[in-house]
């Protein structure tokens, strides 16, 4: 191993790479976008308590309950909207208000919005809840307090959409960083690229040396920006094994690249290496819970992601990044990932064909 | 003479295709030596087997007196190579990827002076993947000899080229042989291979028909002249072949070549035989007999079909 012949090679790869904008586009700017979709789409609703617009309709309020009104106005989560009956039913049918209370004597009649499944889950039965207080209150019976709850919330859970968000889309571009390669390889196949390479003093491993650290520093490039957006944009909390974070991208990387190194190898031109590297990115993409979590799926499709390395990839970067995991905790993803990479990598060394 | 390259019974079969059928041929230092056959005639499998990248099944080649697999790190050193329609990597430089191939080979030198004696100065900072045919063909043989080899292997240097772009390459060529390099080329190009080659191997099919100085090939062939002839109407070259004057007769598209054997003598002859039955010619040329009609005579077929 030559590092003169390795560092020059590294450079040329680099240069190669930074100028071809559509790989630029891919690698760096394509997880980006991906996050600020999702995360205006999804986030926002984060860890804030759930507020449910109503609107009381005071139709026919006997005196005995003209506190009625004062008491939703005062309670937790429910915001009143001054609306009259008509206009009220409207809106709820439009889906911009979650329920209207109509007092009509000794009744209430509560029109909820039943297409919205928080709303219908949890507004008849908080009104439920409101109702039943009041009547114990009229009925002037003091009860006795046995059983007494306490609330104790817990600060651990209190992770947004994002935290979990970003690690797995942090570890969906290295995999697509990596599975792309295929292109790259079965180009310098195709045009003979390589076999030129092979008539001077550079060496098959150099080669594969150089072409490995482009990828991880592009890698890092991604890492960077990534978690400078999760972190200055999307307030997002960031609490790192760092030696773990760097096994773990190593690992991820190195087993992608490669996966990326066999496609390009085993295909017999630059299209159909294309065509197979989109066929391994898009189900990894989508089963292996970087947008939708795994119990989404029908059983029948577990086993497979199950099988899938981005799953592992994904679930120990969401660990590593915003829970500071201990090696116990990811152990379960370092072997399966260990194994991938050492099959992947000796399987695509023993498969590439330079011509 | 130094022998550089020393072929003894070459045999390459891919199944039932004999690529390389039992070729043997030596080359000597300083020579133009050309390899000219069709397409498929196993030219590529043969000056690929010579510079390591392929493995004979049978037979030997010896570049410098080496074994080209066993050795083939040692020949690599010494020899430059341009490969069949090579590309470089594309979003480089042609400054950069000299500069490349320099640290590669551990070379430190003058990229701007070896850019300009091959006419691509005002590429230098061009991509890769915006030179022309015959730019990338340059730059292809600049490459080659970047570690000052001693004898340079061209695979086709001008398959593809407009006529510019190959002189262009001749020059070059011609040069390089001038400063004391031996050079062995492959090529399709019957012209190519009269203007450039000390000698030149034909070979078709795997095998070789002829080797031998262009001049010596189409004398010892040839004692006949070509004379191409197109009429006004259309006939058959077969009623030419009788006379006794005519060696061989040939037809292709509108074009009547019949060779000739004493040619002045025989010229009165064949104008009255063309007269007496009554035929009008549009044009009448007179040519020497090129390696083109060699091949024709010794495979019955052209070079390109």
């Amino acid at each position: 191993m030559n590092a003169h012949r390795v560092f020059s090679t590294f450079i040329a790869l680099l240069k190669n790479l930074m100028r071809d904008k559509m790989a630029i586009f891919w690698f760096m700017i394509f997880p980006v976008l991906i996050i600020i979709l999702f995360s205006s789409i999804f986030g926002g609703g984060g860890g804030n308590p759930v507020n449910f617009d109503i609107a009381v309709i005071e139709k026919d309020v006997p005196k005995n309950l003209s506190f009625l009104p004062d008491v939703f106005e005062n309670a937790d989560n429910f915001n009143i909207v001054k609306l009259d009956l008509k206009k009220a039913i409207k809106k709820l049918k439009e889906g911009n208000l979650s329920a209207v209370i109509v007092i009509d004597g000794e009744t209430l009649e509560v029109y909820y919005n039943n297409s919205d499944p928080t709303i219908s889950s949890m507004v008849p039965y908080m009104i439920n809840g409101i109702v039943k207080e009041i009547n114990i209150y009229l009925s002037g019976m003091e009860i006795p307090k046995i059983v007494k709850t306490k609330s104790i919330p817990i600060e651990a859970e209190n992770f947004g959409f994002i935290d979990f968000y970003i690690p797995g889309i942090i570890a969906m571009a290295l995999m697509q960083l990596g599975v792309f390669s295929a292109e790259l390889m079965a180009s310098l196949k195709e045009r003979k690229i390589l076999r030129r390479f092979l008539l001077t003093p550079l060496k098959k491993g150099e080669f594969i040396v150089s072409f490995s650290l482009t990828r991880i520093i592009v890698a890092v490039g991604q890492v960077l920006i990534m978690i400078a957006l999760g972190h200055f944009v999307y307030k997002m909390n960031i609490n790192m094994n760092f030696p773990l974070f760097v096994c773990f991208f190593l690992l991820g990387i190195i087993l992608f690249s490669f996966m990326g190194v066999l496609v390009g190898g085993i295909s017999k031109s630059v299209e159909s290496a294309n065509g197979l590297a989109q066929l391994i990115n898009f189900p990894m993409m989508f089963l292996s819970g970087i947008f939708f979590t795994a119990s989404f799926y029908p059983s029948f499709l577990q086993p497979v992601i199950k099988a899938l390395p981005l799953t592992y990839l994904g679930n120990a970067m969401r660990n590593v990044i915003i829970k500071n995991a201990s090696f116990s905790a990811v152990k379960l993803d370092f072997f399966v990932l260990l194994i991938w990479t050492v099959v992947v990598t000796a399987v695509a060394l023993r498969l590439f064909r330079w011509e | 003479m130094e022998k550089v390259v020393e072929v003894n019974n070459l045999k390459k079969y891919y199944g039932d295709i004999k690529a390389v059928d039992g070729i043997s041929f030596d080359v000597y230092r300083g020579e133009i030596f050309g390899m000219l056959g069709p397409n498929g005639a196993g030219k590529t499998t043969t000056i690929e087997i010579m510079e390591g990248l392929r493995i004979q099944d049978s037979g030997e080649a010896k570049i410098f007196g080496l074994h080209n697999i066993h050795d083939r790190e040692k020949i690599k050193m010494h020899i430059g190579v341009q490969l069949q329609e090579t590309s470089f990597i594309e979003n480089l430089t042609v400054c950069e990827t000299v500069k490349l191939f320099r640290n590669l080979y551990n070379k430190v030198g003058d990229e701007a002076h070896l850019i300009s004696t091959f006419f691509l100065e005002d590429k230098k900072n061009s991509l890769i993947k915006t030179l022309s045919g015959g730019q990338k063909q340059r730059l292809s043989i600049l490459l080659s000899l970047i570690n000052d080899p001693d004898t340079i292997f061209l695979d086709e240097p001008t398959t593809g080229l407009d006529p510019q772009a190959r002189r262009n390459i001749w020059e070059i060529i011609i040069d390089l042989k001038r400063n004391g390099k031996t050079i062995f080329l492959t090529t399709h190009y019957m012209e190519e291979a009269e203007k450039l080659c000390d000698r030149v191997l034909i070979i078709d099919h795997g095998k070789v028909i002829a080797l031998d100085s262009p001049e010596r090939l189409i004398k010892e062939n040839f004692e006949e002249t070509p004379v191409d002839i197109k009429f006004t109407q259309s006939i058959e070259s077969l009623m030419f072949d009788n006379l006794n004057f005519v060696s061989r007769t040939l037809k292709e598209e509108d074009v009547i070549t019949v060779y000739m054997k004493n040619f002045e003598e025989n010229l009165p002859s064949l104008l009255n035989f063309i007269n007496l039955r009554g035929l009008k010619m549009k044009e009448m040329k007179i040519r020497k007999p090129t390696l083109e009609d060699v091949f024709l005579k010794l495979t019955g077929r052209r070079i390109r079909e």
